[in-house]
């Protein structure tokens, strides 16, 4: 299977930081992830993230998770808006929270540990 | 390769202007590496560094000769970064406009020629200073049925908040059709003008009207670049568009086209079309023969990628954008547009907030083209929002055409701004020149061409 650059990147600076995950797909960077704050704090689920092929240039446009978590709400602005999940195999049971991180060009370190610092803050806004 | 070309930022030309004229007026010379800049017909070298001579590296006795020592500490540092190629610079003092080869320079460059491309495996690049412009004239030296040959580039060009370009040749006007226009702005800026090739992305309601302009002030080489078709949507603000066009189903860049044809001062006139996006491969590498490109584009992705292109290979970007907004009632509340030039030194579009990094991703992932995705976005996202009058677009396409003109012009006076918006009709107007942030990904790529990926 040919791997995306950006995904493969993604992938290694996330064991860097003790993450271990699998590329499938090419772009999609598969982990396992525990919620770390707001309302569902301690909730295990399968995180998935679509890394574009120039990454860190570019970053995700957001993250895909299964299984779904919340009512799809595609007409609500963050934290309650979600949408169906793209990650090709979760379709039935996924969710896909289109968070462009805003501020991405102006971030010191481009990196993995940067983008999941952001996907962290999400997580904590849900309350 | 039809073409070649050397580019460089002001600054880099800066700290060669400093190092070649000296105070008692001898020739001098210095080594410098360059990046490759690949286009479609078009070969670039980007002059990304400087290697000055040390003390006793080079012998002045009138001409000007370097030692070994100096050349072998090149092939050192090319080693230790083996990219790029190898340039050698000198100046001829008393060098007016573009410099041809003399004898002695021929048999200099042409003895090192075989050396240089068996070490880099990039042909060498011969830079030749004027003295008295300033205006540096260039070749490459390759192989030529056995015997090692100067390709001459077909210009030069100096980028930092303006665009300096000299070219060896110049497409004379053909002064019946542009008297009054070589009257208002004489002779040598329009020179330069209407012999740079210009890339326009986008060809609706702004860039339809751009290509209408400069064809019209005398350019005449031009890439387009748009995969959409004329549609009855676009008939009240697309220029030379009309109903005829929308039945048979025309793309823009054909109209556009055709339009150019018919409207051109300048003989000769050179169009190349893609009926695609600029994320295409073709489209995106024929942008890169540009020397300055237009981007009358709306969506984040074709805006990341031209800004890409800007700065990875130092070819200035003209961009520009509308938007209104209404009452409740259902009245205009105002129309704002905004000219923005990309180029070192100044902020890019990335930064000036033309577009976001994160839109750029969900409109790969088809995201910006899903109606129902759309749908639920609110009301005031770009991307739902497409309000525009033709007056509108007039009023941007002539700030971005002056923009344009600003950038070669270095005339008295002229705005080094890299943004002026526009409000209406409040008649607001705010000019300014930013910087990218110090984190900006842009930044590092500044020059790279070919040495980085490209976003397509």
């Amino acid at each position: 299977m040919n791997v995306n650059e950006g995904a493969q990147a993604f992938a290694d600076q996330l064991r860097s930081i003790g993450i271990q995950s699998s590329i499938k797909h090419q772009t999609w960077v598969e982990f396992d992830y525990v919620v770390e704050g707001g309302k569902f704090a301690g909730t295990s689920v399968k995180m998935a993230i679509n890394v574009p092929n120039n990454f860190p240039a570019t970053p995700p446009s957001g993250i895909n998770f299964s299984p779904r978590l919340m009512p799809q709400n595609t007409s609500a602005q963050h934290p309650q808006r979600s949408h169906p999940c793209r990650h090709p195999d979760w379709k039935a049971n996924g969710e896909y929270w289109s968070r462009p991180h805003s501020t991405w060009n102006s971030e010191g370190n481009k990196n993995a540990q940067t983008y999941m610092a952001f996907v962290r803050q999400l997580w904590g806004d849900v309350v | 390769m039809k073409e070649y070309s050397v580019a460089l930022s002001d600054e880099t030309y800066a700290g060669i202007e400093k190092h070649l004229i000296r105070d008692d007026g001898q020739e001098d010379l210095l080594f410098a590496f360059y990046v490759p800049s690949t286009g479609s017909n078009r070969f670039s070298g980007i002059i990304k560094e400087l290697i000055l001579p040390k003390k006793g590296e080079r012998i002045l006795h009138g001409d000007v000769s370097f030692t070994s020592d100096y050349f072998d500490r090149v092939i050192d540092m090319h080693l230790q970064n083996p990219a790029r190629g190898i340039a050698l610079i000198h100046i001829h003092p008393m060098g007016e406009q573009w410099q041809e080869l003399s004898y002695n320079d021929h048999v200099a460059e042409q003895g090192m020629a075989g050396a240089v491309h068996a070490l880099t495996k990039l042909p060498l690049l011969g830079i030749t200073f004027a003295g008295i412009t300033g205006a540096i004239s260039a070749r490459f030296w390759k192989k030529k049925d056995g015997e090692w040959t100067p390709h001459h580039c077909h210009n030069t060009r100096t980028v930092g908040k303006a665009l300096d370009v000299s070219y060896r040749q110049l497409t004379e006007s053909d002064e019946e059709y542009l008297d009054r226009t070589i009257q208002a702005w004489g002779n040598t800026l329009h020179s330069k003008i209407i012999n740079a090739r210009v890339g326009i992305v986008g060809l609706g309601s702004v860039g339809s009207i751009v290509a209408e302009g400069l064809a019209r002030m005398g350019i005449h080489k031009f890439v387009l670049v748009d995969g959409d078709e004329i549609k009855k949507v676009n008939l009240d603000r697309t220029i030379n568009s009309t109903r005829k066009d929308v039945i048979d189903r025309r793309k823009k860049v054909s109209v556009a086209r055709d339009a150019i044809l018919e409207s051109a001062t300048t003989a000769d006139v050179q169009i190349a079309t893609f009926e695609t996006f600029v994320q295409e491969h073709e489209a995106y590498r024929n942008l890169i023969d540009c020397d300055v490109i237009f981007s009358c584009v709306d969506k984040p992705l074709a805006r990341s990628i031209v800004n890409f292109i800007s700065y990875a290979h130092l070819i200035p970007v003209i961009d520009g954008g509308i938007n209104c907004s209404k009452k409740d009632n259902d009245t205009l509340r105002s129309a704002d547009w905004g000219v923005f030039v990309t180029s070192p030194g100044r902020a890019c579009l990335e930064c000036i907030g033309q577009y976001n990094l994160g839109d750029v991703q969900m409109e790969q992932e088809g995201l910006l083209d899903d109606p129902n995705y759309i749908d639920s976005l609110p009301s005031d996202h770009f991307a739902k929002k497409h309000e525009n009058v033709i007056v509108f677009s007039l009023a941007l396409a002539g700030q971005e055409l002056l923009a344009f003109v600003n950038l070669f012009g270095r005339l008295s006076g002229t705005s080094a701004d890299n943004y002026l918006k526009v409000s209406y009709p409040s008649n607001y107007v705010e000019s300014g020149n930013e910087r990218c942030n110090e984190n900006c990904h842009y930044l590092n790529i500044l020059g790279m061409g070919d040495l980085i990926s490209p976003p397509i």
